[in-house]
């Protein structure tokens, strides 16, 4: 994973669903936190997309429910592939 | 007097008809409306004498509701997982007037109508053909009633989800002076029922707008593995001008088959009911496809929840043209819930996490709309694997 994503990911995800820094060290995936359900995913996702100027392609939403995922499908947008 | 309101942005096409939908709602002084069909970002309404005082505000809730259609909207992905459209229809007339005319069709009201016994009996075939196939996948029947508690559609999120087509039930407070007050004024004036709203009791129960919900809460606080069921019952959704004869009704008749269990036991009978209703419908040589979906959700963050049933394809319709309005009509859905119901009403699998749920649903009025509006009303021309069965 890229630290650098991955830092920026876990401080949104934390951001989005008003939770405390501690919890960034917990397992952050969907279901797993609470209000990360269908429409909290949604609102994680746009808060995603503002923080690192990307558009997640609409086939892609379901893959972002964890954070491993989230840093891998960043990093792929951010590098073009 | 008419007026006009200028959205910010033009409404995608794919959009425009949920977009129209929706303008019933904005107030009940707008007596028309119409989106402009070339731009498709502007609204002329007309407001009813005395009403031209709340253009602004009506303009307003226009842009509003626009803009919440739009927010956070991605371009559709829109999945066909079966298509067997037919070309050259042999039938194109609305079977309304032919129905109503031979006196199988009774209409009481918006979205109320009365069955006749032709009708019944093709409704009923059709229910008993969906049956074989949840005999077949071994899903007992189950009978749930037509009122459904506030605290049942509460944890089901629906109030919140669905608040425009919400049908309230309530009876008279059991107070003599209530009761004896109703007795003395109740009445039709012509419109409405006249009647003092203090005599009435609060809210405890609504009409039933799904059949599944009654079998989650059923489950309520259980530990189970997996199971299916089957369940038919009336359904309601209030729909405001949108309720247009059978297409869209405001009491209507819904067969479910229910999936609880693991989230691959669910999915693999999601996929299961798939191909069994495409040869179900082959066998009634009816024009369809079945394609992904979102449900019409009435809050402010539409396109957030669209996206998501879209995007993790949780709703599947089965859309049927017909060929007299040449729009398609949704007949039925293979639905997908994740674990929402699970959690919400505290339903575990064996590892203690909760399950998951699924189903499908037929409208069956609409199956019976769609069926007469391509092959006709004259029995003799229906296919022989109808024909058959009706006397």
């Amino acid at each position: 994973m890229t630290p650098e994503i991955e830092d920026r990911v876990r401080k949104t995800i934390l951001r989005t669903f008003n939770l405390p820094a501690e919890d960034g060290m917990t397992d952050l995936r969907m279901g797993g936190l609470p209000g990360w359900d269908s429409l909290g995913h949604m609102r994680l996702v746009v808060e995603l997309e503002e923080e690192f100027g990307v558009a997640f392609p609409a086939y892609l939403l379901p893959e972002l429910v964890d954070m491993e995922r989230i840093v891998r499908e960043i990093d792929g947008l951010q590098s073009g592939q | 007097m008419n007026h006009s309101v200028q959205l910010k942005s033009a409404i995608p096409p794919e959009l425009v008809e949920e977009f129209l939908k929706r303008l019933p709602y904005i107030s009940e002084s707008m007596l028309e409306y119409d989106l402009n069909t070339d731009s498709r970002d502007q609204v002329r309404f007309a407001l009813r004498t005395g009403g031209d005082d709340l253009a602004s505000i009506v303009s307003s809730r226009i842009v509003e509701t626009a803009d919440k259609l739009l927010k956070t909207r991605r371009a559709p992905s829109v999945k066909v997982l079966a298509s067997h459209l037919k070309r050259n229809p042999s039938f194109d007339a609305d079977p309304h007037p032919i129905l109503e005319s031979i006196d199988e069709l009774h209409r009481y009201g918006a979205g109320r109508y009365g069955f006749g016994p032709r009708l019944v009996q093709l409704i009923s075939l059709f229910d008993r053909e969906v049956c074989a196939i949840a005999e077949k996948y071994s899903a007992p029947v189950h009978q749930f009633p037509t009122l459904i508690g506030a605290d049942l559609l509460d944890r089901a999120r629906y109030l919140r989800s669905f608040p425009s087509s919400l049908t309230m039930v309530s009876h008279l407070r059991e107070d003599m002076g209530a009761i004896q007050d109703f007795a003395r004024i109740a009445g039709w004036d012509g419109e409405r029922l006249i009647y003092n709203p203090d005599n009435l009791h609060s809210i405890q129960c609504l009409l039933s707008p799904s059949v599944c919900f009654h079998y989650y809460s059923w489950l309520k606080d259980r530990a189970i593995d997996s199971v299916r069921i089957t369940a038919v019952g009336k359904c309601f959704r209030y729909e405001s001008r949108n309720m247009d004869g059978l297409e869209r009704l405001w009491d209507f008749t819904m067969r479910e088959i229910i999936f609880v269990g693991a989230s691959q036991f669910v999915l693999d009978h999601r996929d299961r009911m798939i191909d069994e209703t495409v040869a179900l419908l082959d066998r009634w040589e009816l024009s369809f496809e079945i394609r992904s979906a979102s449900d019409p959700f009435f809050i402010d963050d539409y396109a957030s929840m669209a996206a998501f049933q879209l995007a993790f394809d949780l709703k599947f319709e089965i859309l049927a043209p017909l060929p007299y309005k040449r729009k398609d009509l949704a007949i039925g859905s293979f639905n997908y819930h994740q674990d929402f119901f699970g959690r919400s009403f505290n339903i575990t699998g064996p590892n203690s996490a909760p399950v998951h749920t699924g189903c499908t649903a037929f409208g069956l009025e609409r199956v019976a709309l769609a069926f007469l509006a391509q092959h006709g009303v004259d029995s003799s021309k229906w296919p022989a694997a109808i024909r058959d069965q009706i006397n």
